[in-house]
């Protein structure tokens, strides 16, 4: 009872006196401190000697009470007397802080005055860094990358370094200490506390700054360890200096929250500039392994994503990009993510817009496929390199990708036995199968396909293009190729190339057999060569037939009677409209080399005989609609050896000097090469037909096939509504159906359109 | 689905896809809405036959054991004929003791097409069908007139 009776009465006078120390403080500490500001702006205001002086006096009477205070206490008695100091320091700050303009102002200009203290330290590190390299080049010591970056720096401002030289060693030591003399009594006064929140601020817009200047479009060297270094001697050193009074913790905590900003700035930074340093790929790799770093520390797998999904939405994934820099950006994308990312999750997600991208675009294959044998091409490179490791895993894994997506290709009880093996994707659980994803580029390109048989299919229109311009039965490079290709594909897949290849050599053969032996009966009236082809394994394309001009139809008869004489029970089938001719053609005493296709050829012949021909004789003795006789025409005319004289009437051109007044026209020695099978007309320039790459190909085929289970189904069933048709198509045509409802509607409306179908009451029917 | 079950769906699904991708005049065939083990099919009399012009529906049941067992195959739409009895059950050898696996859709159905032209009277379902089978100008007149009752359908006789 007595004790506390006393401990409140001495409390009473302890309050008392704290009263007392409020008037003190608010009559005269407070306008003591402010008078040194009347009349500045703090802004513009960079002496910090104002503020300084400031807290010297606020500081000086500060302490006076305090002691004051601490004395009363132990001679009373008085337990904590730390909460009554605090008290103090609050007290302090009300009686400075009136109102929220004081409170702006007050912190205006601790801002200020602790932004020009880093400044002030910032540059004399600085100094002291160049001042090491002035002595290390004297020394001529090995170039410290990191000294260099930082005198570089240096270099870049002028005003620093002039300021920074006039500063001696000693001058700086000085004034850190005045400036962790200043910390210790803001620390004192509890201003450091109020203050931790403006220089978090300041450290970061200075991060910041630091990383901008330093990394923005600096791909080429490693720069997060420098900045690290930076952080270590600029800004910890700093905070250490007006930290120096607080608890280790305390910095712990300070220097871990920086170090993490500046991973967040300099990954920020980086991700910002990923698309350039993709295209810059393998010259951007420091910056890349910089970014692993991060990658590493932090989590910004998601802005990663995120961000580079939509950079290449904006500038890769659009119709003005050529297809070749897409599958460039995409292989340097691939060998970037791997540097970032060694178990290629990102590289999966990113991928696959690109990868979706690609598949619908209609030349990527015809792109893909001509880069692998493309000497120039750096993907030849990798290509004619063959399959790194020699054990077959390199084929088999690409197997193993493509079977969980053609599953339905495989007989049933492969099917139940990986479905029963199936487990779900996960990180940990098959990161080898990962890393062998993206192991060489080209699996990575072939990849973009659930399967490898549109390549094969593609190479093999390609090859077959190449096949048949070729002239000199050369085929030795695209042995080479098919073999390169057979290590990744496996044999099989290209067994049709192979025999395609050996058409040709068998062609080269049995054309010196059967020629030798029609010049022995004196059949052969033009030299022609053959390419003998074996239509099963050629690339199936259209028949166009006209009719040849007697002498060549008749050698070619007796090409056939040899052929089959010598290869008995096979036939030929000429494919009259493929191949070229070797034309030499004079047109006013000049002669002109031409090499044409055979239905030009054959025109030509035709005013061989008669000057002036009519549309309709040409398509009578040629056989073949008018229409694509003038098509034909228009070569001849262009190139100035026929004329229109009057509608649908053609004349060679009549020569203006030569005497006999004849324009002569001879097909001279030429080769003809007729086929024995149909492929691709690469030579004619007016070839109307363009050429579907495999995949649009494929997808023809595709609507064929639901056609004809549209027209299945309506033939048994009557009428149907569309849902009931895409169901059914979806049940029972699993392979081939992917359309949705609104493509399928569309499809439908295109044979209506057709006048094959009939909508009537929400159904459709046959249309009879 | 058990095992088996996939392996026929298989089966009647690459059928199917034959089927549809093969051109045969007059047959067609596909799954009832959605069971791959049930079928509607049609089939056309064949030119030159009394049959020509009509069109007649067919239900084609497949046993989980096919193709070793053979489907069950009815008509539909009534069919006058010697070798279907009223119910539309079918006597054709292919489609009990002489089936074999190697048979399948396309060819149970052209079979089954050429049977309405060419009759086995030896064992008929239908004696009256079969017993003026030989008079065709009569056998057609019948015929017209229980395709109508069946169809609802005319067709002319001249």
């Amino acid at each position: 009872m007595s004790e506390a009776t006393m401990s409140s009465s001495l409390n009473i006078d302890l309050i008392k006196r704290l009263e007392s120390y409020q008037v003190l403080f608010n009559d005269k500490i407070s306008k003591v401190f402010w008078s040194y500001f009347i009349n500045t702006n703090v802004d513009t205001d960079k002496n910090n000697s104002r503020f300084t002086n400031a807290i010297n006096d606020v500081h000086q009477y500060f302490t006076k009470t305090r002691d004051e205070l601490i004395e009363f206490c132990n001679i009373n008695n008085i337990q904590n007397k730390e909460i009554w100091v605090e008290r103090l320091q609050n007290m302090l700050m009300a009686s400075l802080i009136i109102d929220k303009e004081q409170s702006k102002r007050f912190n205006q200009i601790l801002f200020s005055f602790f932004e020009s203290e880093f400044v002030s330290f910032s540059k004399s590190y600085i100094g002291s860094m160049r001042k090491v390299v002035v002595e290390s080049e004297e020394l001529d010591d090995d170039d410290d990358d990191e000294i260099n970056n930082n005198s570089s720096v240096a270099n870049q401002d002028n005003e620093m370094i002039d300021i920074s030289l006039n500063d001696s060693f000693t001058d700086i030591s000085v004034k850190e200490l005045m400036f962790m003399e200043i910390c210790d009594r803001l620390s004192q006064l509890n201003f450091i506390i109020v203050s931790e929140d403006l220089v978090s601020r300041i450290l970061l817009s200075k991060i910041h700054e630091y990383i901008d200047t330093k990394c923005r479009g600096e791909y080429e060297r490693r720069l997060l360890k420098p900045i690290l270094n930076w952080a270590d001697n600029v800004i910890f050193k700093w905070l250490s200096m007006i930290l120096s009074k607080s608890s280790g913790a305390t910095f712990e905590q300070w220097k871990m929250r920086i170090e993490f900003s500046i991973y967040e700035y300099y990954s920020d930074q980086r991700i910002d500039e990923l698309f350039n340093m993709i295209r810059l790929y393998p010259d951007s790799t420091p910056a890349l392994q910089d970014l692993s770093i991060c990658f590493q520390k932090i989590s910004i797998q998601k802005t990663l994503v995120e961000n580079l999904k939509k950079v290449f939405h904006q500038r890769l994934l659009h119709p003005g990009a050529n297809t070749n820099d897409i599958i460039t950006t995409y292989i340097s994308c691939i060998q970037s993510m791997k540097i970032i990312d060694p178990s290629c999750i990102v590289m999966d997600q990113v991928g696959q817009p690109i990868k979706d991208y690609l598949a619908n675009r209609e030349d990527t294959i015809r792109c893909i496929v001509s880069s692998f044998t493309d000497e120039t091409n750096e993907i030849y490179q990798e290509f004619s390199s063959g399959v790194e490791n020699d054990d077959g895993t390199d084929q088999h894994a690409l197997d193993i990708e493509n079977c969980d997506v053609y599953l339905d290709d495989a007989d049933s009880h492969m099917d139940f036995k990986s479905f029963e093996s199936w487990q779900p994707a996960s990180l940990e659980s098959h990161p080898n199968q990962k890393k062998q994803k993206y192991k060489d580029t080209i699996s990575s390109l072939v990849n973009i396909y659930e399967s490898t048989d549109l390549f094969v299919n593609e190479y093999r229109l390609m090859l077959s293009e190449r096949l048949l311009s070729m002239t000199d039965f050369d085929v030795d490079k695209e042995i080479e190729n098919v073999e390169l290709l057979k290590l990744r594909f496996g044999e099989n897949s290209m067994h049709n190339c192979e025999i395609m290849i050996k058409d040709i050599q068998d062609s080269k053969r049995l054309n010196n057999q059967i020629g030798q032996q029609l010049r022995e009966k004196q059949l052969e009236a033009i030299k022609f060569d053959t390419l003998i082809l074996s239509e099963l394994f050629w690339p199936s394309m259209k028949d166009e037939g006209f009719t040849y001009p007697k002498s060549l139809s008749s050698q070619m008869t007796a090409f056939s009677k040899e052929y089959e004489a010598i290869k008995a029970p096979r036939k030929l089938q000429w494919k009259q409209h493929l191949g070229f001719v070797e034309l030499e053609i004079e047109i006013n005493g000049q002669l002109k080399q031409l090499s044409v296709s055979p239905i030009h050829a054959t025109i030509i012949m035709l005013f061989e005989s008669k000057d002036r021909l009519s549309l309709s004789e040409l398509a009578d003795q040629l056989q073949i609609k008018e229409e694509l006789v003038k098509k034909k025409l228009g070569f001849w005319v262009a190139n100035q050896v026929l004329v229109e004289v009057e509608r649908g009437v053609y004349e060679t051109v009549k020569p203006t000097s030569t005497a006999d007044g004849k324009s002569s026209m001879d097909v001279d020695n030429g080769g003809m090469e007729g086929t024995g099978s149909d492929a691709l007309d690469v030579v004619v320039e007016d070839d109307e037909d363009e050429q579907q790459s495999a995949s649009a190909r494929e997808k023809e085929e595709q609507l064929k096939v639901i056609e004809n289970f549209v027209f299945g189904m309506l033939n048994n069933f009557k009428t149907l509504p569309i849902d009931r048709i895409h169901t059914m198509l979806t049940m029972f045509n699993p392979e081939n159906y992917s359309l949705t409802t609104a493509e399928l509607k569309s499809f439908l409306q295109k044979l209506q359109n057709e006048e094959r179908l009939e909508f009537s009451g929400g159904e459709y029917r046959i249309k009879k | 689905m058990s095992k088996t079950d996939s392996s026929v769906t298989k089966r009647l699904q690459s059928e199917l896809m034959a089927l549809m991708m093969a051109s045969s005049p007059g047959i067609s065939a596909f799954p009832d809405g959605d069971n791959m083990f049930n079928w509607t099919g049609t089939i056309q009399g064949a030119a030159g036959t009394v049959y020509e012009g009509m069109e007649f529906k067919m239900s084609l049941k497949f046993p989980t054991d096919y193709p070793f067992k053979p489907p069950t195959v009815k008509f539909e739409t009534s069919c006058f004929h010697p070798n279907v009895d009223p119910q539309g059950t079918i006597c054709l050898d292919i489609l009990k003791e002489k089936w074999s696996p190697i048979y399948n859709v396309r060819t149970l159905l052209l079979s089954i097409q050429s049977l309405l032209g060419e009759p086995n009277n030896d064992s008929p379902l239908n004696t009256y069908a079969a017993s003026i089978w030989e008079n065709q100008e009569e056998y057609k007149k019948v015929l017209v007139k229980k395709y109508h009752e069946a169809t609802g359908i005319t067709i002319s006789t001249a």
